[in-house]
Order: structure tokens, then C-alpha cells, then sequence
């Protein structure tokens, strides 16, 4: 089968921070945060505002944590007249993340985007319910003139759909956190993104292993030192995208 | 804000959880309220530690923590801070309440001495006694709380901020603002990302939309929030 014609997504071997870590635009240099990112990721935007989660919390287990946000944030055209002028005047190429919940909305949203100054790519994330078929719908709503990163959490790589999307013409893939549950002390769950040091090793793995795909794949998930950024690069990835280390607040060698 | 490193001199475990005891930053200017998040390098902790001063001096700080990790005397801190929005003492305040309401920590701690420091009468609403409290300052149990009204001029309170209604319950409070009392709360919640994200982890539900604990509090107006959370 013959690979379709794609926007090339730029990119350099380095860092760059995952969806939801940094906020809307490029922050001040910070010495808590490593040297010389490769680029910025938005915080994901819906096409409405989103409200908070009503479960939302952060909940400790031996290795990492459990992030339940609800992605909150103010709607596409809230975001886009509040921070345009600054994606504008990035220093860094500036990835849009776009929550694809449905396809006029995604459409509209990438459209617009494709008219701002200084946005480099498009990066999405898929509705964790939607079978194969809306996946695969959403992703082809979301190509056009800009690349298209599609987010893809890191025990789903493997999946049909995602490469029925690298068929369609999506630019480069990127590993991002996978859900997870925890019990409650109440006899419940605690359900979220699985973030911190304890699932490194599964990311190594799935880049160690993932061939076939012929397009970039940007790793991340649990990366909280310098050496494994550089494990992640050696195995092939891409670009590596650091998460909840930017919190805390990055080790230097 | 301020970042450094920080060595934990003493560990202790008292009525208001571990406190940890550090050489002195004086040159940082905080409120009470405000916070750092600091991590030991080189521990593989997935996230950084919300830390409160609960007794700031010229030589040692103390410094408590709801969820402490692991940490031992000699162990190295890195931190960043103060984060956030502190409490506003009123340089006026005659008659003081400090209400730390279901929790285990000494965070309020601050507010009482300077509340001592420009001649206030101090009320300690709580079933828990700090570690120190002073003998001039009165202490009354939980159920006493409706009265804190008539007698106040300035209230401060301490949660979980799952607790916000319950505690609303327990003080008899409508929701209005009593203008002879202004009232501040510290909500205690997930402050993860130290206000670089928006991320929402720490979200509270105020009457004018949604505010980031973690970079609009964690101190807010109580008569600004959303009971219901």
C-alpha cells in the first residue's frame, strides 16, 4: 500500500513537554525545567469550555501517581484570543493540542488553526470510549495543511486504528500517558493518567519495539532523568515529551 | 520566587503532623498560606511536596507537610517558592479566631503569633492543640463555632477542601460576608503543579468561576467560594 502524502512535521531530538504540564504558551526559562525544549504543547483545548472534574485529584501509589484533571480549560475560541499573539512570537514551535470529541468540531478547529501565526502542528487526543471507526473519523477531521500529531496512550500503540490513521495520513505519533485505577481508602476507585518514574520502563519497551509505522514517534510517559530521555532517543525516538518531572522540577546531570 | 536547596536539620512528629526543621531562607518575604513545593533529588519522588512554614525565625524554619515523603535528617531539598496567595492579617485585627478545622497541621500557626505580636486576643477553635501554644491565647472546643460571629473581628480557617461544606455547617455560615469579620480560609488540596499548568488538579468553584488553588490560593475569601464543590 502506498504511505498518502503528509505534512512534514519539523523536528528536532531533544525535549518538549506533554499536553496539560506547561499551560497554553511558551513559559519564561526556569531552572527547574531542562535547557533548550525543541517545542511547546498547549494545554489540550475542547471546542467548548470544560469545567474541572468533579473526581479530580492526584493520588500516590509506590512509583508514581494517579492525575485525574478533567482537562479543564476555557474553550477553542476562549484559548485562541487569549494566547494566539503569543504563539505568535514563540521562540518554539508552537503544537496545538486538541481534544477530538466530534467531527464538525474538530474540523472548525483546525481550519482556524491552520490561519494562526506560529502554530508549527497540530497534536490530538481521542475520546478513551470511542470505538475504532469514531477514532479513525476524528483523525481523518483533523488532517489538513498543518501536521498532525496523534496522541496515543502508551498500552494502545499497538491497536488497529492507530495504523489505520498512519495510513490516512497523520505525521507522527506520540506515546502519551495510560489510565490507570487505584482502590480507594473508601472502597472505591481512583481512576486517571498514570504519571511518574514506574512506567519508564514500559515506554523503553513500546519504542524499543515499535516498527512498521515509517513516521516519527515522539516517546514519553515516566521519563524523569536525563540518561532515560536519552534511552528513549537511542531506541528511536523522535523527540521525547516530559510530563509531571516539570512539576516537580528537573535533575540535572 | 525564590528557589534553593534546603537541608532537613530535624524531623519531628507532633499533634500537627512531621514537621521539618531547615536552616532559615530570611531573605524570602512570605505570608502565611503561601507555599514552596521542594523534592529530594536524586529519590525518584514522582512529585514535588507542598511545604507550609508553621515557625519562620532568623536562624531555622519550621516547615509542615499533609503528605510527606519518606525523608530523613541530612536529606537535601530542592525547592521553589513562596507559591500562591497567603493570608491578608489585618494589621487592625483586635480579636482573632483561628479555626483549623479536621486537619493535621499547624499551618495557622503564623497567624497566632503575629495576632500576639500587635496585642490581639487569640480564640483557638479546635480539638487538637498545636505543639505550641502560647498560655494567653484561649482555646475552645469545635462546637463553640457559631459564636465566633459575635466575637471576631477577623476569622481564619484551614480545611480539606472536600470538608468546605461541612465545615460551612459547623460555623453556622450562610454564604454572606460579614463585613466586621473578614474571613480567609487555606484550602488544603493537590497543589501539584505549582501554578505552571492550569491543570486543574487543584481547581476550587468560587462565585466568580473556577480559580486554581495552587496560584489564586490556597487562602481565599470564604465569602468568594462555592460551597458545594
Amino acid at each position: 500500500m502506498s504511505m498518502p502524502d503528509r505534512p512534514v512535521l519539523e523536528i528536532s531530538p531533544g525535549w518538549m513537554n506533554a499536553a496539560g504540564f506547561l499551560g497554553f504558551a511558551p513559559p519564561a526559562e526556569a531552572s527547574w525545567l531542562p535547557a533548550a525544549p525543541v517545542a511547546f504543547v498547549t494545554n489540550p483545548i475542547s471546542y467548548s469550555q470544560r469545567a474541572p472534574a468533579t473526581e479530580r485529584g492526584c493520588s500516590a501509589y509506590p512509583g508514581g501517581f494517579i492525575l485525574h484533571t478533567g482537562w479543564p480549560n476555557p474553550g477553542f475560541s476562549k484559548v485562541t484570543e487569549l494566547y494566539e499573539s503569543r504563539w505568535a512570537h514563540a521562540s518554539l514551535p508552537v503544537w496545538v493540542h486538541l481534544l477530538a470529541d466530534r467531527l464538525h468540531e474538530v474540523d472548525r478547529m483546525v481550519r482556524t488553526l491552520e490561519e494562526i501565526d506560529g502554530v508549527a502542528a497540530i497534536e490530538i487526543s481521542l475520546p478513551p470510549a470511542a470505538d475504532s471507526d469514531l477514532k479513525l473519523q476524528l483523525v481523518e477531521a483533523a488532517l489538513g495543511e498543518l501536521p498532525l500529531v496523534l496522541c496515543v496512550p502508551l498500552d494502545q500503540v499497538a491497536a488497529s486504528w492507530v495504523g489505520q490513521a498512519v495510513q490516512a495520513g497523520i505525521s507522527a505519533i506520540c506515546l502519551s500517558a495510560p489510565r490507570g485505577v487505584i482502590p480507594d481508602s473508601g472502597g472505591g476507585f481512583i481512576r486517571g493518567r498514570m504519571m511518574g518514574p514506574g512506567i519508564f520502563p514500559l515506554a523503553l519497551q513500546t519504542v524499543s519495539c515499535l516498527r512498521g509505522y515509517e513516521i516519527p514517534l515522539i516517546a514519553g510517559c515516566g521519563v524523569y532523568a536525563q540518561k532515560d530521555l536519552e534511552s528513549l532517543l537511542a531506541a528511536g525516538a523522535a523527540a521525547v515529551q516530559l510530563d509531571a518531572v516539570l512539576w516537580r522540577g528537573w535533575e540535572s546531570l | 520566587m525564590a528557589e534553593g536547596e534546603w537541608e532537613i536539620l530535624e524531623i519531628s512528629l507532633g499533634e500537627g503532623g512531621m514537621q521539618l526543621t531547615v536552616a532559615a531562607s530570611p531573605h524570602i518575604s512570605l505570608l502565611p498560606g503561601q507555599y514552596f513545593l521542594a523534592f529530594a533529588p536524586g529519590k525518584d519522588e514522582p512529585a514535588a511536596t507542598a511545604l507550609f512554614l508553621t515557625a519562620g525565625g532568623t536562624i531555622e524554619w519550621k516547615l509542615n507537610s499533609i503528605n510527606p515523603p519518606a525523608w530523613q535528617p541530612g536529606t537535601r531539598l530542592r525547592w521553589r517558592g513562596p507559591l500562591g496567595r497567603g493570608f491578608r492579617f489585618p494589621p487592625s485585627a483586635r480579636r482573632v479566631a483561628l479555626v483549623p478545622w479536621a486537619v493535621s497541621t499547624d499551618c495557622l500557626v503564623p497567624l497566632l503569633n503575629e495576632a500576639l505580636h500587635q496585642s490581639a486576643a487569640v480564640v483557638w477553635y479546635s480539638d487538637r492543640l498545636p505543639g505550641y501554644l502560647p498560655a494567653s491565647v484561649e482555646v475552645l472546643p469545635l462546637d463553640m463555632l457559631p459564636e465566633v460571629w459575635n466575637w471576631a473581628d477577623y476569622l481564619a480557617l484551614e480545611c480539606d477542601l472536600r470538608n468546605l461544606s461541612r465545615l460551612a455547617e459547623a460555623l453556622a455560615w450562610d454564604g454572606i460576608r460579614r463585613p466586621g469579620c473578614p474571613t480567609e480560609i487555606l484550602l488544603h488540596t493537590p497543589l501539584t503543579c505549582g501554578g505552571m499548568a492550569d491543570c486543574g488538579v487543584c481547581a476550587v468553584r468560587t462565585k466568580r468561576g473556577w480559580k486554581m488553588a495552587c496560584k489564586d490560593g490556597p487562602v481565599f475569601d470564604l465569602a468568594e467560594l462555592e460551597l458545594t464543590q
